[in-house]
């Protein structure tokens, strides 16, 4: 079964066809990228994927359960428990600790809380940041930033992570650092990751790699 | 990868985030945005004022409520047996007493004569009588010693001195008068017992040889009609009460000398009223015994056992009496219900003043929502439930309201507390004595008022944070995205 699979997606503006058919698959503990120019959907699909967005057509399902027709509280329910979200500003919130903003996820799909700081802390752990856990998140870096972004992604073991230009402001050294995690954690929680970049060197490290060309992928 | 130790330590850290995290995430977002928001604190600033001013205002207001019903209590038996339609008045004689006091439940029984007679002042210069200063008033026949065994006519609302200040507190007890005695009797007296000490035998007499007997004016009375001291009226000042009938002549006269009780304090019941000796009244009412018929009274003021239930008490009497009988509470509803009506008004306008509060608390609250929009789309778009973002709003709006309000409710009582004692140390007078005749302003420290209008301010604050909270659930979470960092 498919960790991510949709088919025929079309999502359109008022007087542009972004998406126009397009077609994806992702495995569990697979990557993929998928570059493309400015303005081209990627972010859009991305919210399509996310479950944020409505398409106009086509289906999404995530690990085999239909998604894109379900009404918005039971899709708010499968966005938090079955995918992890990157923002490409990490979108963390400026008035709580790390702990906290990692163990929102899990607040959000309304999982027990125990378990889940315990697992926040051993992503901490895991991702260097010993001893920032009561740490406001505004006093952090950016690179500090990215991986609590990360642990909030990862926390509730998804099925999908969606990451959104992940390292797109970070600099190289810490970018590599931070991607390498992420698919490390991707491997190890067999999770299904795509990814939109711009950067090739990146996209070069994931097992697919597609450009999002006039609505399709190729 | 650090050690186990490590971990250990570092959870051992966590434990007050760890605490914190036990919540639900509305109660996580909702104190966390509450205590860290500037705009949060403006809505919990204006629920504490609106609430601190509520309570000050409205525990005066239930403080004169209570004062009210004290002195309507004080004045007021428990029933009133009355003559019923078409019969002049109820008999009086002590068989039938004793057939009233039969009832188990009656504990005590005082007569009355009331009405209205014409009152004229004579000249304390001369013996002449100036009609022209005549005046009707209310009288009152009483035998003093069962009225006050009653509970009526509390020593502490006694005055003997007479006032030209209305606003003069009540007298202190060795000042207080003792009720019917008139200067005039009490010279006769101190010459009496003078020449039965002394045995000098015959003495020039006091000025009256039979002083008339003492009427109580009541002090309002007195100082509305100009029987003032200054104008050498006061205790020993004699009046001429009269009924006139319809053939020009009259129903009764008598003459009485104003009591060194000059009034009482009672609100309104006794203040412009003339108590009399009910023999007196008895006389100016043509109640007195005749022909063989007994001596007749109004009404008897009756006492039931404490804690009976009124209305069934007084269908008891009617049924053993076959007299109407009235409770005090309906003898006396237009007044207590004037003050109720009063207090209830203003509780209205408070609540009123209250809704200032919610525009604060929905702007505050609107204002959260421009600040934290990034937040919430952030959190929408992992998969916070809208109905969880609501409930996050609506908690701050109850903390905020519930928090807000007890911190009102204490600042309240302060004030409360701190009143008098600040119109004692400053001299400035909040409220005229001349409705309550206490020095003090009357407080109330009922938990009900405070507790009604927290509920109220949480209510209506709860109302005014849906649409902020509604507006809150309905952020697009993909606009925030795109907008990005």
């Amino acid at each position: 079964m498919n960790a991510l699979r949709c088919n025929d997606l079309r999502k359109g503006y008022p007087g542009q066809q972004v998406l126009r058919g397009l077609n994806l698959d992702a495995d569990a503990g697979t990557t993929v990228a998928i570059r493309g120019a400015s303005g081209t959907g990627k972010s859009t699909l991305l919210h399509c994927l996310g479950l944020l967005d409505t398409p106009d057509h086509g289906s999404i399902e995530i690990k085999g359960q239909r998604g894109d027709n379900l009404g918005p509280a039971a899709r708010a329910r499968m966005r938090a428990r079955h995918l992890g979200f990157v923002f490409q500003a990490f979108h963390l919130l400026p008035d709580f600790s790390v702990l906290e903003n990692i163990v929102m996820a899990a607040r959000a799909a309304e999982l027990p809380l125990g378990p889940a700081i315990a697992e926040a802390n051993r992503l901490l752990a895991r991702l260097g940041l010993v001893g920032k856990a009561d740490r406001n998140v505004t006093t952090l870096s950016g690179g500090e930033r990215s991986r609590v972004a990360l642990c909030r992604a990862v926390i509730n073991r998804p099925a999908v992570i969606l990451a959104d230009e992940p390292t797109g402001s970070l600099d190289p050294a810490t970018a590599a650092l931070v991607l390498q995690e992420l698919l490390a954690l991707a491997r190890d929680h067999q999770a299904a990751v795509v990814m939109v970049t711009h950067d090739p060197a990146i996209a070069a490290q994931c097992d697919r790699e597609y450009q999002l060309v006039d609505g399709i992928l190729v | 990868m650090p050690g186990a130790g490590n971990l250990l330590h570092q959870n051992a850290r966590l434990i007050p985030s760890t605490c914190a995290a036990v919540s639900l995430l509305a109660v996580h977002l909702g104190s966390r945005w509450l205590l860290r928001r500037r705009s949060a604190w403006l809505a919990t600033m204006a629920v504490i004022l609106t609430v601190t001013v509520s309570i000050a205002v409205m525990g005066v207001m239930q403080g004169f409520v209570e004062v009210m019903d004290r002195q309507i209590r004080a004045n007021e038996s428990d029933l009133t047996l009355q003559a019923g339609p078409g019969a002049d008045g109820l008999e009086d004689s002590p068989g039938y007493r004793g057939y009233v006091r039969e009832l188990a439940i009656v504990t005590g029984l005082a007569p009355s004569i009331a009405g209205y007679a014409l009152v004229t002042p004579q000249s304390p210069y001369s013996s002449r009588t100036r009609l022209q200063e005549s005046f009707p008033a209310q009288f009152d026949g009483i035998e003093w010693d069962a009225d006050t065994h009653l509970g009526r006519l509390p020593a502490h609302s006694l005055h003997r001195r007479p006032a030209l200040d209305l606003q003069e507190p009540p007298l202190t007890p060795s000042e207080r008068g003792t009720g019917f005695l008139t200067p005039s009797w009490r010279e006769r007296l101190a010459w009496q017992g003078a020449n039965m000490v002394l045995g000098l035998g015959p003495l020039p007499l006091p000025p009256t040889d039979t002083p008339p007997v003492g009427a109580v004016v009541g002090q309002e009375l007195a100082y509305i009609q100009g029987l003032r001291p200054g104008d050498g009226y006061g205790p020993g000042t004699f009046l001429t009460l009269s009924i006139p009938n319809a053939r020009g002549g009259l129903v009764g006269k008598v003459r009485v000398e104003m009591s060194d009780t000059l009034g009482t304090g009672i609100y309104e019941v006794d203040r412009y009223n003339c108590l009399l000796p009910l023999p007196i009244a008895r006389r100016l009412t043509g109640f007195g015994a005749k022909e063989g018929n007994p001596a007749l009274v109004a009404a008897y003021r009756v006492n039931v056992q404490p804690g009976s239930d009124l209305d069934a008490a007084a269908k008891a009497l009617l049924d053993h009496t076959g007299e109407p009988v009235e409770t005090w509470v309906h003898r006396r509803r237009h007044l207590a219900k004037s003050a109720l009506q009063n207090r209830n008004l203003l509780g209205f306008v408070m609540i009123l003043v209250q809704v200032l509060a919610v525009f604060i608390v929905y702007a505050s609250f609107s204002t959260l929502v421009v600040e934290k929009r990034r937040d919430l789309g952030a959190l929408l778009g992992i998969g916070t439930q809208p109905r969880q973002i609501i409930a996050a709003f609506l908690f701050a709006a109850i903390f905020c309201c519930v928090g807000g309000g007890l911190i009102g409710w204490g600042l309240g009582w302060a004030i409360l507390a701190g009143l008098n004692p600040f119109s004692a140390a400053t001299g400035i007078v909040f409220f005229p004595q001349e409705f309550n005749y206490s020095p003090e302003t009357p407080i109330s420290f009922n938990p009900v008022v405070p507790l009604l209008y927290i509920a109220s301010m949480t209510t209506i604050g709860v109302i005014a944070a849906l649409l902020p909270a509604w507006r809150a659930s309905r952020i697009d979470p993909v606009a925030i995205l795109r907008e990005g960092g």
